[in-house]
């Protein structure tokens, strides 16, 4: 049991590349709570966060080659794949069922996978939780418009045209908006 | 671009809020990796990354996990599938990597590719077929994610991968040992066969001849005991022979009648002598002087051929006119009376020498 439980994400990653099935038991033992936090945030039901977080970890199981070894940090591209993937579920819900374009294999490597960053910050879930006051501190410094502008975006899913359609303001203040939130939210977080 | 447009898009896509139109442009300019700064990317992505750890973390259902380990149990196929195609872009780059290397000629080359290609083909056979046994062997677990199976299964595929690691000059020593030791194995095995094959065949040589040198040992001893008086008798250096005739009672039947002076015995051989009535007994005179004594009386066994006589009167052997044999009474007779079966005459025998 110990041989997993002192694995770094990373080294878990690359046995789950492998098809290590305790590897992957491992990483959903580490971190099922907040992607299920996550995606009943974005979903709001408990049924259907259930069937997302379980999507969630078939895309890991089947797509962790997709994980880039070099480019990538596992904390972010984790909670990044069920963020997407439940905003995925939560606008299908949204919108009528002719718009939607159907889910495939393509449509989840475009939309749902995360892409590879350059210069990923090496976070894992622990040390992303010991920065959660200085986050909560650092959020807590942005307007309250600033604030609902990321509510709106990450956790309804919502796009920039959507927002300006629905806070019913131009969409390059949408954007500018969005900007400015994020920027403040980096600036506040290194000042913290 | 500007610098504040750019962070515009950063953040649209950092959130995650960027519409399907501009996110399909975003990742086409980030696959051809674009000019964009992308320590900022990184910077906006991650923190978005970071806001849900701020929500009250709530665990989901326990049995969620043994959901997720059944769905993932259901993928085997699709693993192997995956385990395949990954397999064949490898083979495919190899193959290219192998007719890029050809600097020979043109069907020497050709043929070169053609078995590098092959050999390609059954080293991806075979790892392909490895790890789909491995994930097999784990997707087997109805209960993948339960404690007691934990356990064991890190056991298992810490076996394994001993197994995998395992050297193959080892392995190859155990099998070089393991034929060795079979070889000598079936050379002892043939070597004790034939050992105790002829082995039986000598003990059965033996069988027989101790069978033979039975047979040899009743034939001598039997010999003996028709023989034996003869041989005794044949001991004395004075022995005088006179041939007995048959009559017209026992044509058929011969004698000799073997004297011995100086051991005073005399041993009588007959043949063919027929069988007499239960009353009667053979009676053995000797007449010298026209008085006739009795040498024996005897009724002969089956197949008995000698009869001795102990005790020869002494009278000297030109005196003695004739031998005969005649059947008297049992109760015994003091003078020949009976039918004459035998007869012979020492003098005869002298007057010849």
């Amino acid at each position: 049991m110990s041989k997993y439980t002192e694995q770094s994400d990373l080294n878990l990653i690359k046995r789950i590349q492998k098809y290590d099935a305790r590897a992957l038991e491992e990483i959903y033992n580490r971190y099922s709570p907040i992607m299920y936090t996550l995606i009943k945030k974005i979903c709001g039901d408990e049924k259907t966060s259930e069937n997302i977080l379980v999507e969630v970890f078939k895309i890991i199981w089947l797509k962790s080659d997709q994980f880039n070894i070099e480019h990538d940090s596992v904390f972010t591209w984790l909670i990044s794949l069920a963020r997407n993937r439940a905003v995925d579920s939560a606008r299908r819900s949204r919108n009528s069922k002719s718009t939607q374009e159907f889910y495939n294999e393509e449509y989840e490597n475009a939309y749902i996978i995360p892409s590879a960053l350059r210069h990923p910050e090496k976070y894992d879930l622990e040390k992303a939780f010991k920065t959660k006051e200085r986050i909560e501190a650092a959020l807590g410094k942005l307007t309250d418009a600033q604030q609902y502008v990321i509510l709106l975006a990450y956790y309804e899913g919502l796009t920039v045209d959507e927002i300006s359609e629905k806070l019913n303001l131009p969409v390059e203040t949408v954007r500018s908006k969005v900007a400015v939130a994020l920027d403040n939210f980096n600036n506040h977080l290194k000042e913290a | 671009m500007a610098d504040q447009e750019i962070k515009e898009i950063l953040s649209a896509y950092a959130l995650g809020c960027m519409d399907k139109r501009n996110l399909d442009h975003f990742n086409e300019y980030l696959e051809i990796e674009g000019d964009l700064p992308y320590q900022l990317l990184s910077d906006y992505v991650n923190l978005s990354s970071l806001i849900p750890t701020i929500l009250t973390i709530e665990k989901p259902n326990p049995k969620l996990k043994e959901t997720v380990a059944k769905n993932l149990l259901s993928l085997h196929e699709e693993i192997k599938k995956k385990i395949k195609q990954k397999n064949l872009e490898t083979a495919a780059k190899l193959e290219f990597k192998t007719t890029s290397f050809s600097t020979e000629s043109d069907e020497n080359n050709f043929e070169d590719v053609e078995s590098r290609n092959h050999r390609v083909e059954t080293e991806i056979e075979s790892k392909a077929l490895e790890e789909s046994t491995n994930f097999a062997a784990l997707s087997t677990r109805t209960t993948l994610f339960s404690p007691q199976d934990y356990e064991r299964g890190t056991k298992e595929v810490e076996e394994y991968q001993e197994q995998r690691n395992s050297t193959s000059p080892f392995n190859l020593f155990n099998f070089i040992l393991a034929s060795v030791m079979l070889i000598v194995l079936v050379v002892f095995g043939y070597y004790f066969y034939n050992m105790n094959k002829s082995l039986g065949i000598e003990v059965e040589n033996l069988k027989a001849r101790i069978a033979e040198l039975n047979t040899d040992l009743v034939y001598s001893k039997d010999f003996i005991s028709k023989y034996e008086k003869m041989i005794d008798f044949f001991n004395y250096t004075d022995i005088s022979v006179i041939p007995l005739g048959g009559t017209e009672v026992s044509p058929n039947s011969v004698g000799r009648l073997f004297i011995s002076q100086e051991g005073r015995e005399a041993l009588l051989e007959i043949k063919n002598l027929p069988i007499l009535k239960n009353t009667d007994s053979y009676y053995l005179w000797i007449v010298s002087n026209q008085l006739s004594y009795v040498l024996t009386s005897f009724v002969p066994k089956t197949g008995e051929r000698y009869i001795s006589i102990p005790e020869f009167p002494r009278i000297p052997l030109e005196e003695v006119d004739l031998i005969i044999l005649t059947n008297e009474p049992r109760a015994g007779s003091s003078t020949p009376q009976g039918s004459t079966f035998l007869y012979g005459s020492l003098k005869k025998e002298i007057k010849k020498k």
